[in-house]
Parts: structure tokens; C-alpha cells; sequence
């Protein structure tokens, strides 16, 4: 590392340089090294009528989870019934044909256990941790509610309430949240990417109890389904209670629409006014579905150009020219073809045209001239830091390996990753990122302070 | 800018056929079958205290260590016994921006080298700023453990507050706390918290226009000076656990951190003073263009060393933990629908606390919502339906079942052995000691406890939303209501 900036002079202080330089030497050298793996242990097996489980045992606490993952999310909505999956997932805590409202999540917290559950683009689930006697409860009551839910239409329209709330409050009253909604809304109109998970109001405020229903009979079959069952426990036991709790449940034929998004010719702008005083400036691109390896490649490159502390738009555009606050990027990768947001906050509304031509330098700069053998090191180092900190909670491990099983039956994925990472070199990964990064597919968005006539600060 | 990232990440983080055959289970299901299968009473857990070393140097810094070879990794938590507590009305904030500057630049590296060193190396160092004391957070693998250290005494010992990287990060820090007067739950925190704690560093922390007065005329050298008095090794304690070899670890230790010396001057801490005034009173903030109404309604409460913590505690959770069964979940979203969420909170301090309930429900429902809330605490506090054995045991129950999980890793043991050691006189078997006060817990007493300490008729109370929406129903009701115009939105 090159050093600048020495202020002591001291025997002391070089010492201690020669030490920290040493440091230095050896950490570049010994993190040139392949990436390695420690892979979970963990048993997979299927029932007959196509539904999957995993149960990865680990015996340092006398816990479990058990998630259950169905394979439906908001792409999978029709239009005017957008929200649907998440507003399905709220009833799923209303009571069955067997059991009243608000006694499941009694039951739970009778054991001394927590539940809840998520709705994300391609995929919903529901979660339970609870002691690792209590596999038998949970079972039973995700096998109930799996067939049985009750549709009863003023308890549906009293949660319409509350998710609206929530929509209010998530997603309207927060800067950032609103603004991305109209633009990604822009960027992939006429798409199963143009809503957000919780839907457009209009359409939260019409769905009907019997679109929810035939919504739930579509979706909510033992074969579009896959347990995760991480803890304090052996496979055998699952195995026994699955076929018991779900085993004579019928496979159901889930018809999927396609996935297609439209193609785009050219770049694309949206600009949003809202009550802020600091603009926002998103950069939305398109990425292939999360099973291509080449997904991999970009991660790396978006820590290069905006998440590390020392990314290329951190060092170039926060500290050298001080335009812009922050920036950072995340991939969306899902089972189909998806997007991912690059974002750079400008300091100040005055400045955004300058940080989107600066960003654009970077970017063509990064193109043209690649990226150095230290930045692609730290963030291989970084990678496998965060792979052996990831081996400190088993769930954490069990959801990466779950998630590729239910997307793409290959639970195994990451180890094609982590090979993929290590045969990459600094050239394949600039023609990569240059393939889906570049203008023509990408949409700017601007969130900017509303005009009242006033200079902003 | 971690604050801008923490927005942005949690904002984009919150995005047929029916069987014919009736499955063989569904005969059996039923609520006392299910009821059969959920009975459980969880063993009272065990925490095993690690066999750590305490080494404390000549300047008074303390390391607690503990080896732990289960993976390749170190890890530091820590304190630094000061932060919030120390500012005055004329240098809010200072405490926040003395700590982001802290971990970009040193005597030794600027700022593009600081990050190097750390992306380089893998290493990961945190600063994070509460009422009392600065928390420090770092980790590594067990092959960086050297740098880790040596980082971790850059930050502590040499940061650097001049430079071009002090000006860029004021100008940041300018722009965050103005882009505050546009958010709902900041201008909720601010106008909520700067009225409880009025005349006291815990409420200049929260009155964003202080801050921004101080901001506007901060230099390097007021920085340095307020770090010269809140950050020396004797106010510092740290646990260190994970993979290494003690006296190896006991001399880098030294190496680093010996020569460091105290300053003399020690800073000013006072208790925070009630004022009555803000005692049944009820503030809206007018915000415009919000489609929901923020709204937090509360009290002064005790300081940490509060003694009937446990029960209340275990209190608290029944009425409003937040989960579905809590009382207020179970009154306010599942019976009445107003709101998506509700949850009352306790928070803690050496020189005062706070107790309040926060909500986020339909302006227009905004005086049901508080009506409600009261009617659930004078329900408690008259015992008209007081808290059930069964309502005590769920909490009990998850706890038990909840808490080797908590304290799975020797690290977070060992951090809160530090805590309890340092500043709350507690001892090394505090967690032991505390699961077995609340396995002791009846539920008349716990009852007992909280009806003692719920004041629903001195409840002050903050809303932030659109005025046009809220003030009718309060006008409606005769009760008298202060608006706050935000004066950057209108």
C-alpha cells in the first residue's frame, strides 16, 4: 500500500510503519487464495405428491425453526390484483376451518415460541421458532392451515385496514420508498416488475375474499411448497410427521404465466417531486435470473463501484469531489429475470446533474480501464469473511441453501458460485458487468425536492 | 453516511386446485388437539459463564478475554463510559460526529488509506453513540486478529478531525439532520423527546435545530477538545473472544494500548428534571403530505438502577411487547383494526428514562387510537382485567425457550458480563440471576408492580401528520391541542 500523509517522525512510529507495511504485504499475498466452502450438513428428501423438505440439524440449542416456503410471490399477480400474495399471507393468521382466529399465534406463544412470515417478489413464507419438542405443533398447524384457511369476509375487509396502514406507512410516508415505487413503476411498465410486493392501493382496496381464496387454491399446494427445518432435531423425525401431516395432501398443477420482460431500446428517465430536501438519484438495470453465475460476477463489481468504504464512487464522488453523500447498490435476484438499483444521494439538488455525469465518468472509466487486482482481492476477502461469520447461525445458512431449492432446485448453488468466483478473472468480470450495465438498458431515476419557489440547501 | 444506508436498505427491504381428498390429519384437527400438542413447559436455561481473564493496564483500560476456537474469527464489543450525557445545549450532536470522524481518519492514515486498511484486511469496526456510553464493535478473521487491534487503536488513540475529510463531513452531517424536519418518525422523536427531557443533554440530542446551530459552527479543534475529555483508556472496557492465544493476545494488547495516557478533566453528568408542564398535554405536528399519523404518548420513568426492572419488564411484554398477543396488538389491530402496529417501550438511563407507546394508524383515527391506549392501561391500573397466570407464563415460557439462543455465543456473554461489571454493579452471574428472578415472578405481583407505575392520566402526547385530519376529532372532544408548524414544510 502506498503511503501518504506521514505526520511522526520517530523511531517509534517507523517501527511501527514497517510493522503495519508487513501486515499489509502478507494480507495481499494470503488473500489471493480460492475461496473455500464450508458446506452445512444437511438431509433433503420429497414426499410423493411433490412436496420438499430440508432439515438441517444443529444440536447447540434446544430450538428450531421451521419455515415453510410457497412458491408464490408478487411477480406471479395478475394486473388490478396487485398485493394479493402479501394480502393472502395476513389471512394466513385469521383462523381455519379448525382453529378460531388469533389461535395460532396463542399456541405459539403458549410454548414459548415466535412466528411470523414474509412476502417477497417470488416466494412467501412463514416461520416458526419454537422449543424442539414443539416439531409436531408447527407441523400440524402450517398442515391445517396449508388446506384449511377460513375465508370470512368481514375479518378480511377489517386486515384490508391494516395493510393499508401498512402500505401508508411503508411505502407513502417514507421518501425513499415512495420514490422508488413510480420509478421502478416506469422503468418496468406493463411487467411483473412494475408493482411492489404490498400492491397499488386501489387494487388492495378491490380484492375480493373470492380472489383471495382462488388465489390461495392455486398457490398453496403441497408440491408448489418446501420446509426448512433448521435445529434441534434429527431428518428421521421429520420425515415420519411429514408424511403423516401432509402425505395424502393431492399435488395440484400450477399454471404460471410468462415471464418475460418487455424489451428496452433505449434509456429511460423518471423524475419524482416529493417534500425532501435531499435528492435521490437511482439507476435501475436489468439481471438475469438469480441461477446465472454471472450474478456473482456483478455483486463483486457493485462493492467495487459503490458499497465498499472504498468503492470507486465513495472515494471519487463523496470524499475527492464531496457531490454526493453517499452510494451503494443491491441486486434483486429472483427465479426469473429481475433488476438491480444503483443509487448515489447528490448533496444537494444543485449538484444532481454534475454527480449523474461524474457517476456515468466512473462507470465508463471502470469499463475502459478495469479494475485492480486489490479491489477484486478485498472483495474476495470480504466474501469469505462474511461465508465463515455465516456459519455462526445455521439458519442463516439453511435460508441461502432453501431458497436456491425452491427458485431452482439446486440447493446446492453457492458451491457453483464459489467455484464460479474462483476461476474468475478481472476481464470476464468487466465484460459481464458491461453487459448488463450499460445505458441503453438502464432507467435514471430522480427523486427531487419539490419546487416552492425557494433555493434548497 | 451509515445512517443514509440504513434508510435506504430497510426501506427497499419492506417490498389450483383445492385438494379434493380431505388429508388423513385434518380428521383430527381441532382446537384441543392442537392444544394437546402445545404442552410445554420449557426447561429454565443455563448460561454458561466463560472462564475469561480480566487484564487491566497501568491507564486503567480493561480487556475481558476469552478464547473460543469454534471458528477462525475475533471479536470485540466494548464501551467507552461517556457520549450524549457529556454535551450541552452548545455542542448537540457532538458526540455523533466525534465518532463518525473517528473511524475515518487517523494521525497515521487518511482517509483513503484508513478504508484501505480496513477493506484489505477484512476488518470491521463500529462506533455506535447512546445516552451514556459509546458502544464499540469490531471483528475479523482469526489471521487479521494483529490489524484488528492495531485499527481498533488508531480509532481510539490517534483519530484525526482536521483535515479536508472534517469540513465534507460536517457539510453531510448538515444535510441529514435537515433532511429530519421531512420525516415522520424523526420529527416524532424529536418533538417527543425534546419536551420529556427539556433542559438536558438527553433532549439537545433530539432538537435538531441545536444541532444544526452547533453544526454551523463546529471546527476541528472543538471536536478534538470534547474527544480529549470523554475518550481515555480508564473509561474504556472492552471483551475480546474468539480464536487466539492468550499471552500472544495479552502482549499485542499491550503494545498498543499501555502507553496511552488519561487526560485530567473529567466531565459533568446531571440527572434529568421532570417538567409538569408537558403532563397531559397534546402537541401535532402538521405534516401535510403524511397519509398515516405518527403518535407517542408517555412519560418520564426511571433511571437504570431502577430495582423492579424484571417485573416490569415481564409486565411490560404482556401489555405491549408488540406481538400479536400483547394487549395492545390484540385491542388496537385485531379487534379494532387502527393500527398496523403498536408497541410501549421502556428506555433506560443512567440520569433518567422515558416509558411511552408508539403508534402508526389513520389520522383520522388518531384520538380513537389514544383512547384506546388509555383504556388498555386503566384496565391494569384499576385491575379491572389484570394480568392472568397464563399471560405470565407465555412471556416466562419464551424467555426460557428464547434466551440460550440470545447468549449462543460466547461473546455476547462475555459483553454483557462487561456491562453489568462496569456500570451497573452487577456481577458475572447477572443473566443466571436474572432468569431466575422472572422464573420467580407471579402474576399478582407483576400486576402489582405495573399498575403502580402506569399514569394514563399524565400521558403527554406527540402526533405527527396532516393537521386537517387530526385537530377536528380533538375539537370534536373539547381537548386542547398545541400544532407545530413544521417550519421547513410549510
Amino acid at each position: 500500500m502506498k503511503k501518504i500523509g506521514i505526520t511522526k517522525k520517530s523511531k517509534l512510529f517507523l517501527i511501527f510503519m514497517c510493522f503495519l507495511s508487513l501486515i499489509l504485504f502478507y494480507s495481499l499475498q494470503t488473500a489471493a487464495e480460492d475461496i473455500v466452502l464450508q458446506e452445512p450438513a444437511y438431509q433433503q428428501f420429497e414426499l410423493n405428491n411433490g412436496m420438499q423438505f430440508m432439515v438441517f440439524p444443529d444440536h447447540s440449542i434446544p430450538l428450531i425453526r421451521y419455515s415453510i416456503y410457497y412458491n408464490v410471490g408478487s411477480i406471479d399477480e395478475q394486473n388490478n390484483q396487485t398485493g394479493i400474495s402479501h394480502f393472502l399471507e395476513h389471512l394466513m393468521f385469521l383462523g381455519t376451518e379448525n382453529l378460531p382466529e388469533g389461535e395460532i399465534d396463542d399456541l405459539i406463544s403458549s410454548v414459548g415460541g415466535q412466528l411470523n412470515a414474509a412476502t417477497s417478489f417470488d416466494y412467501t413464507y412463514y416461520y416458526h421458532e419454537v422449543p424442539a419438542s414443539m416439531l409436531e405443533l408447527v407441523m400440524a398447524l402450517e398442515s391445517d392451515r396449508m388446506q384449511n384457511l377460513k375465508f370470512n369476509d368481514a375479518e378480511i375487509n377489517r386486515e384490508r385496514e391494516v395493510i393499508k396502514q401498512e402500505r401508508r406507512m411503508r411505502t407513502e410516508n417514507n421518501i425513499f420508498s415512495r420514490g422508488f415505487e413510480e420509478i421502478k413503476a416506469h422503468a418496468f411498465k406493463d411487467s411483473y416488475l412494475e408493482h411492489n410486493v404490498i400492491g397499488w392501493m386501489e387494487d388492495i382496496n378491490s380484492i375480493s375474499p373470492q380472489q383471495l381464496q382462488n388465489y390461495y387454491q392455486r398457490y398453496y399446494s403441497p408440491n408448489n411448497s418446501l420446509v426448512v427445518v433448521s435445529g434441534d432435531l434429527e431428518a428421521e423425525m421429520v420425515k415420519k410427521l411429514a408424511e403423516e401431516y401432509y402425505g395424502s395432501y393431492q399435488a395440484a398443477e400450477i399454471d404460471r404465466k410468462e415471464f418475460k420482460l418487455p424489451a428496452q431500446l433505449a434509456e429511460k428517465t423518471k423524475k419524482v417531486e416529493l417534500n425532501t430536501n435531499i435528492p435521490y438519484a437511482l439507476q435501475l438495470y436489468r439481471i438475469p435470473a438469480a441461477d446465472q453465475l454471472e450474478i456473482t460476477a456483478l455483486e463483486i463489481f457493485l462493492d467495487i463501484l459503490a458499497n465498499s468504504q472504498s468503492s470507486r464512487l465513495k472515494q471519487k464522488l463523496q470524499q475527492e469531489a464531496g457531490i454526493i453523500l453517499d452510494s451503494g447498490a443491491f441486486l434483486y435476484p429472483l427465479r426469473t429475470d429481475s433488476f438491480a438499483l444503483i443509487y448515489f444521494i447528490p448533496s444537494n439538488q444543485n449538484l444532481v446533474e454534475q454527480a449523474q455525469q461524474a457517476f456515468d465518468r466512473e462507470l465508463e472509466k471502470i469499463f475502459t480501464e478495469g479494475i485492480t487486482a486489490q479491489e477484486f482481492e478485498m472483495v474476495k476477502k470480504q466474501y469469505q469473511k462474511s461465508l465463515i461469520f455465516s456459519q455462526k447461525d445455521i439458519n442463516s445458512a439453511a435460508s441461502t441453501y432453501a431458497l436456491n431449492e425452491l427458485r431452482f432446485n439446486q440447493a446446492d448453488l453457492i458451491e457453483a458460485k464459489i467455484e464460479y468466483i474462483n476461476n474468475l478473472g478481472r476481464e470476464e468480470l468487466i465484460r459481464t458487468a458491461k453487459k448488463y450495465f450499460s445505458p441503453d438498458q438502464r432507467t435514471k431515476g430522480y427523486i427531487l425536492p419539490e419546487n416552492k419557489g425557494g433555493a434548497q440547501q | 453516511m451509515k445512517k443514509f444506508k440504513k434508510i435506504i436498505f430497510y426501506s427497499l427491504i419492506m417490498i389450483l386446485v383445492l385438494s379434493s381428498n380431505l388429508a388423513a390429519g385434518t380428521d383430527q384437527f381441532s382446537p384441543d388437539f392442537f392444544r394437546e400438542l402445545a404442552e410445554v413447559v420449557n426447561e429454565k436455561p443455563e448460561i454458561e459463564v466463560p472462564d475469561y481473564q480480566l487484564m487491566e493496564l497501568e491507564n486503567g483500560m480493561r480487556f475481558y478475554l476469552v478464547e473460543d476456537k469454534s471458528l477462525p474469527i475475533v471479536e470485540v464489543r466494548g464501551y467507552i463510559n461517556g457520549g450524549k450525557i457529556n454535551e450541552s445545549s452548545n455542542n448537540a450532536g457532538i458526540t455523533s460526529l466525534m465518532t463518525e470522524l473517528m473511524l475515518k481518519a487517523s494521525k497515521n492514515y487518511s482517509e483513503s488509506e484508513f478504508s484501505l486498511f480496513k477493506e484489505i484486511n477484512a476488518l470491521s469496526l463500529n462506533l455506535g453513540v447512546g445516552s451514556d456510553r459509546i458502544s464499540i464493535s469490531g471483528n475479523s478473521l482469526n489471521t487479521e486478529t494483529e490489524e484488528l487491534l492495531s485499527l481498533l487503536a488508531e480509532v481510539l488513540i490517534r483519530p484525526e478531525f482536521a483535515g479536508s475529510h472534517f469540513a465534507r463531513t460536517v457539510a453531510e452531517y448538515q444535510q441529514l439532520y435537515r433532511q429530519q424536519f421531512y420525516n415522520d418518525s424523526a420529527l416524532l422523536n424529536m418533538h417527543f423527546f425534546k419536551n420529556l427531557y427539556g433542559e438536558h443533554p438527553y433532549g439537545y440530542n433530539y432538537n435538531y435545530n441545536l444541532i444544526l446551530e452547533f453544526l454551523n459552527q463546529v471546527d476541528s479543534k472543538m471536536v478534538e477538545d470534547f474527544y480529549s475529555k470523554i475518550v481515555q483508556p480508564e473509561r474504556i472496557s472492552i471483551a475480546i473472544s474468539g480464536d487466539f492465544e492468550m499471552e500472544a493476545l495479552k502482549t499485542r494488547l499491550k503494545r498498543n494500548f499501555a502507553s496511552w495516557e488519561n487526560a485530567s478533566e473529567k466531565p459533568a453528568e446531571s440527572y434529568v428534571s421532570v417538567n409538569p408542564k408537558i403532563h397531559q398535554k397534546i402537541i401535532v405536528v402538521d405534516k401535510a403530505d403524511a397519509t398515516q399519523a405518527n403518535m407517542r404518548l408517555g412519560y418520564n420513568f426511571y433511571t437504570s438502577s431502577y430495582p423492579k426492572r424484571i417485573p416490569f419488564l415481564m409486565a411490560n411484554r404482556i401489555f405491549g411487547s408488540g406481538g400479536f398477543n400483547s394487549r395492545l396488538m390484540e385491542n388496537l389491530r385485531s379487534e379494532k383494526g387502527y393500527v398496523y402496529g403498536t408497541n410501549a417501550q421502556v428506555s433506560y438511563n443512567d440520569y433518567g428514562g422515558a416509558y411511552f407507546i408508539n403508534l402508526s394508524l389513520d389520522p383520522e383515527k388518531a384520538l380513537a387510537g389514544m383512547e384506546a391506549v388509555k383504556e388498555e392501561m386503566l384496565k391494569l391500573k384499576t385491575a379491572k382485567d389484570p394480568f392472568q397466570e397464563k399471560e405470565l407464563f407465555e412471556n416466562i415460557n419464551l424467555y426460557n425457550a428464547v434466551f440460550p439462543k440470545a447468549y449462543q455465543h460466547q461473546i455476547d456473554v462475555l459483553e454483557e458480563i462487561v456491562y453489568q461489571l462496569e456500570f451497573e454493579n452487577g456481577s458475572k452471574n447477572y443473566l443466571n440471576n436474572f432468569i431466575k428472578q422472572y422464573n420467580g415472578l407471579e402474576a399478582a405481583e407483576v400486576q402489582q408492580i405495573f399498575a403502580e407505575e402506569l399514569y394514563p392520566e399524565i400521558l403527554f402526547t406527540v402526533i405527527v401528520g396532516p393537521k386537517e385530519k387530526i385537530l377536528p376529532q380533538f375539537k370534536e372532544a373539547g381537548l386542547e391541542v398545541e400544532v407545530i408548524e413544521n417550519p421547513v414544510l410549510n
